[in-house]
């Protein structure tokens, strides 16, 4: 039966595949095709001139772009770098011409980003480690509290007169913040002055627990800190 | 000049060499193509894509005998036309039903002309037509068949069963207008 169906198979195959037997199912103009056929095989394909051009102009506009705003990026990084350097680089000597002049430091420090959107991150920072901790000013407290907007900030500073300007970086966009401008600037203090260059190199720092981290705690009372509740 | 001149003569870039073998061969590749394509302007231009690259592949062929040369080129033919119907997704819209299995009467097949049974077979389905051609002309099994079109196995068997029907139907059709003829 196999074999009766396999020789019904090969002699459909030979008399369909016999152009003989089929007429009228030839190629009619053979040459015309021959021409076409030639044409794909031995002409050039028209070279695609402005696909390159296309392709060259969009690489150096993102070329172009890319430079842009590397280059941007590095100059926020330098002017951080230069400013924290500014402040540490302060010396014990130099502290006590420090009181005679009001605090005008501007120090670029790097906004905590918030991971967890909805979460309440806290940052503390310990001794010298932060930023925009000045050397003379005996500081009880610091600690940032960022609850994405607003962010809270309590840095008592027990200096009689301090005027710290921050400015925080975020990602792209700057933004000024003045803090603690108590306004008047006290004569010069050679104790205080004294005192200052010691604490430079004891700094004491107590931090605080998250309780009284939290702007919605209340506050202690030896606590002199100024809170000031920081909108975007 | 024979073949296997006109193909040394091909391989080295001899555009007459390529003329004559593709007049020698286009009228039978012209007709593998028609089984599997029903428009004959779909046909030509397969034919033609398989011809090009028949002649772009000529240096790798190493010729041993006509009917291997004219199998190569019917192999290459074929895929042609299967990439052309997967291209229009023909394909995708083939279900795999099994029908009852209607044994086709081959015998009755014998007593028609190869003009017959082409014109029958060009008239079937795309679906079922592929699976047939494959099965029944090419000689390939289900498997193979599966794995060239795209579509399931079961699917190749119900394609070919439902070919046998509805060839079975034309060819009762053709047995009654045979017979009526004949009483004339």
């Amino acid at each position: 039966m196999a074999d009766k169906k396999q020789n019904n198979a090969d002699s459909w195959k030979q008399m369909l595949d016999c152009p003989e037997n089929l007429p009228g199912e030839g190629m009619p103009d053979k040459n015309a095709a021959w021409e076409k056929l030639y044409n794909r095989l031995y002409t050039k394909p028209a070279p695609r001139t402005a696909w390159y051009w296309i392709a060259a102009t969009m690489l150096t506009m993102a070329a172009v772009s890319w430079l842009i705003t590397s280059r941007k990026k590095n100059d926020i990084t330098k002017a951080s770098a230069t400013a924290v350097h500014d402040t540490n680089s302060l010396q014990p000597s130099q502290a006590a011409d420090f009181n005679k002049q009001p605090i005008i430091k501007t120090v670029f420090i790097k906004q905590p980003i918030t991971h967890n959107k909805g979460a309440m991150h806290k940052k503390t920072y310990y001794g010298n480690a932060h930023p925009f901790y000045p050397p003379q000013a005996v500081a009880t407290s610091i600690s940032i509290v960022v609850n994405k907007p607003p962010v809270s900030i309590a840095a008592p500073v027990t200096g009689d007169s301090a005027k710290l300007v921050l400015v925080f970086t975020p990602k792209k966009k700057l933004r000024v913040l003045h803090i603690n401008e108590l306004g008047t600037v006290s004569p010069y203090d050679p104790e205080q002055a004294a005192l200052a260059a010691q604490e430079k190199n004891n700094i004491k720092i107590r931090f605080k627990n998250n309780a009284s981290g939290n702007p919605s705690a209340p506050v202690r009372q030896e606590d002199t800190g100024i809170r000031i509740p920081l909108t975007n | 000049m024979d073949t296997a001149t006109l193909i040394k003569e091909a391989r080295h870039g001899s555009a007459a060499a390529q003329k004559c073998l593709f007049e020698q061969f286009a009228d039978s590749m012209l007709l593998v193509c028609r089984r599997y394509v029903r428009s004959r302007e779909d046909a030509e231009e397969i034919m033609l894509d398989g011809f090009y690259k028949f002649f772009k592949a000529l240096p790798a062929f190493s010729y041993q005998g006509e009917a291997a040369l004219q199998a190569w080129l019917k192999k290459i033919m074929v895929n042609q036309c299967l990439m052309f119907l997967r291209r229009k997704k023909v394909f995708d819209i083939v279900t795999d039903t099994v029908p009852e299995d209607i044994p086709l009467e081959e015998a009755a097949l014998n007593n028609l002309s190869a003009a017959e049974i082409f014109d029958m077979i060009i008239q079937l389905p795309v679906g079922y037509r592929t699976v047939f051609n494959l099965y029944v002309i090419e000689g390939m099994a289900h498997p193979e068949i599966a794995q060239l079109t795209g579509i399931a196995e079961g699917t190749s068997k119900s394609q070919l069963s439902k070919a046998r029907t509805l060839l079975q139907k034309m060819l009762l059709q053709k047995g009654l207008e045979y017979g009526r003829q004949k009483t004339k």
